[in-house]
């Protein structure tokens, strides 16, 4: 069934002490598509998924997992994902597959030679000498990653799991995912505070700001109503402002900046607005068409919050 | 269960303070018979020789033993492999069993081996004094001493989930009760009534109480109950816990 719920939150709510770290959360994860949380740091993209995972209590709400209630179906349900908090954490002076081996006998139920294919998938060696304490950071993240999918998941919540990854290797992971996604199926949700990585990654979006989850929606949605307007650079925005609304009779329009205006009305083309400013001796240093991107939306959604 | 314990297994043969622990209190036997033979001058006798051993091994072993379970528990937490195990997934309570079966383990072990080296030690120097019923009569208070201590120190694995990454606190709450279990040797008989009722002093108390005597009975309860109290404290403390 195509876009079926696979993962829901109902007005999932974290309070530490008076503090909500997260507020009344309503994701909805379709199955067989890869669901990024994008969200500063400290949005609380972390919490929403520890509390999914049941690494952390629940203040308010109640979580969905494969049209079951999480609640008193955790053993059924956890089996079935495979996930990575935080950074990957592993047994320092045990080596990769001996860490593997711990876990994949805590989960009882999988593949002889499960270690070894995880291992293979994120190009690790297989029984390797090296102690997990003298791993880089990539390594380390790529265990994390071959400790997720060890047990062949079909979710796979991921939090931030190309941090550390150079850009090959966030090449990698990113079309390692969309395989297991697009090819076998599975779903996928991933958190970043890096833009474009979602931007890249995601089929669906969920925008965290301030523990909220501002907007819920699908990369499609987001370029079919990407807006296009045209954005002009005068010398004066009252004059200019002014003289679109008087002379041109456009209303639809913000000033997004000292000297920058962006136009939505789709009447009015640029000679139009060009003419009209130049001969009123408004200076015009450009005018340009532009869409809004994933970036543009985050900020206007988040109220002007940037990514540094 | 048994996939917990096992992994618990798989770890312990990497885990150096297991291995210190261990080696830290078979050395004592085996130190006090090299004493014994190449240094004392004047020749001691079987029973002091036995209640030295014994005396350091009360002392030692609790310590390694409260050593062992707060690194082991700490560990957990400090190399956040905690979040993979719960999300394995593997049943809270089920770990706090695993980790308290392995200690239990461990402990066992450590102590089994030690008697056996105690009472070899004591067949090398005195091999005429040593009877069968001498024997049966050191290892059953190694063993009775040994196991109360183990269930009185149960709420240390307590004291270290709530700790978390925190090493000190729960290695403080070792010593105090290294100090107050080696303090029940020397408890009064004035003092008894009050004694009794504190698990840790209670141990010793109970080693030197006849059979009969009604304060045994108050030793022994007071020391399941401070194990008990332990565990549920452990279970319900983890239960809870924000990983
Ligand atoms: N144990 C805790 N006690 C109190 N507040 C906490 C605790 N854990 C997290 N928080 C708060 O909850 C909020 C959300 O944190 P969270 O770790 O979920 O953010 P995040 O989106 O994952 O950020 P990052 O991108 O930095 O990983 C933060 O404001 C944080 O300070
Ligand atoms: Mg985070």
């Amino acid at each position: 069934m195509e876009n079926q719920i696979i993962l829901a939150t109902k007005q999932l709510t974290k309070k530490y002490g008076d503090v909500r770290a997260v507020e009344q959360i309503n994701l909805n994860v379709k199955k067989g598509r890869i669901y990024g949380l994008l969200g500063r740091n400290g949005a609380g993209k972390t919490t929403i998924m520890k509390m999914v995972l049941g690494l952390i209590s629940i203040s308010e709400g109640e979580i969905e997992i494969f049209g079951e209630r999480l609640k008193g179906n955790e053993k059924s349900i956890y089996t079935r994902i495979g996930s990575i908090i935080e950074t990957p954490s592993f047994y320092s002076y045990l080596t990769g597959t001996e860490n593997l081996e711990i876990f994949s006998r805590l989960r009882g139920t999988i593949k002889k030679n499960a270690v070894k294919s995880a291992l293979e998938v994120v190009g690790l060696p297989y029984k390797d000498k090296k102690p997990f304490v003298s791993y880089s950071l990539g390594m380390k993240q790529r265990l994390g990653i071959a400790n997720a999918i060890m047990n062949d998941p079909e979710i796979l919540i991921l939090d931030e799991p190309t941090n550390g990854l150079d850009p090959v290797g966030i090449v990698e992971i990113r079309r390692f995912l969309q395989t297991l996604c697009h090819e076998q199926g599975k779903t996928i949700i991933i958190s970043s505070h890096i833009l474009s990585e979602i931007a890249l990654l995601a089929d669906d979006i969920g925008i965290i700001h301030d523990g909220h989850l501002l907007k819920e929606f699908s990369m499609n949605e987001l370029e079919e109503k990407n807006k296009r307007f045209i954005e002009i650079k005068v010398n004066s925005v009252t004059k200019a402002t002014q003289l679109l609304e008087n002379m041109m009779k456009c209303k639809n329009y913000t000033v997004t900046d000292k000297n920058c205006i962006e136009i939505y009305d789709e009447n009015l083309n640029t000679e139009e607005i060009a003419d009209c400013l130049v001969s009123h001796g408004i200076g015009l240093s450009s005018l340009v068409f532009k869409h809004e991107t994933l970036e543009d939306y985050f900020t206007s959604l988040t109220g002007g919050a940037k990514f540094e | 269960m048994n996939n917990a314990f096992q992994t618990e297994i798989l770890k312990l043969k990497k885990n150096k303070m297991a291995f210190i622990g261990f080696v830290f209190t078979i050395c004592i036997p085996v130190l006090l018979v090299l004493k014994a033979v190449f240094l004392d001058k004047i020749k001691i006798d079987y029973h002091e020789w036995i209640q030295t051993v014994f005396m350091l091994v009360n002392l030692v072993l609790p310590i390694m033993s409260g050593f062992f379970i707060t690194q082991s528990m700490q560990k957990e937490y400090g190399e956040k492999t905690i979040i993979n195990i719960i999300t394995a997934p593997v049943n809270r309570k089920v770990f706090v069993f695993s980790k308290i079966t392995v200690w239990f383990f461990w402990y066992v072990v450590v102590m089994i081996v030690t008697e056996c080296l105690t009472i070899l030690g004591s067949l090398i120097l005195f091999h005429s004094q040593v009877t069968s019923s001498a024997i049966c009569f050191t290892i059953q208070l190694f063993t009775k001493i040994g196991l109360l201590s183990y269930i009185a120190f149960l709420p240390v694995i307590w004291i270290a989930i709530r700790q978390r990454t925190l090493f000190y606190p729960t290695m403080l709450s070792v010593l105090f009760f290294v100090l107050l279990q080696c303090a029940g040797s020397q408890v009064s008989e004035e003092l008894l009534p009050v004694a009794c009722f504190v698990p840790w002093l209670a141990i010793q108390i109970s080693a030197m109480l006849p059979a009969n005597s009604q304060y045994l009975y108050i030793c022994i309860a007071s020391i399941l109950c401070s194990g008990l109290l332990g565990i549920i404290l452990a279970i319900f403390e983890f239960r809870t816990q924000d990983l």
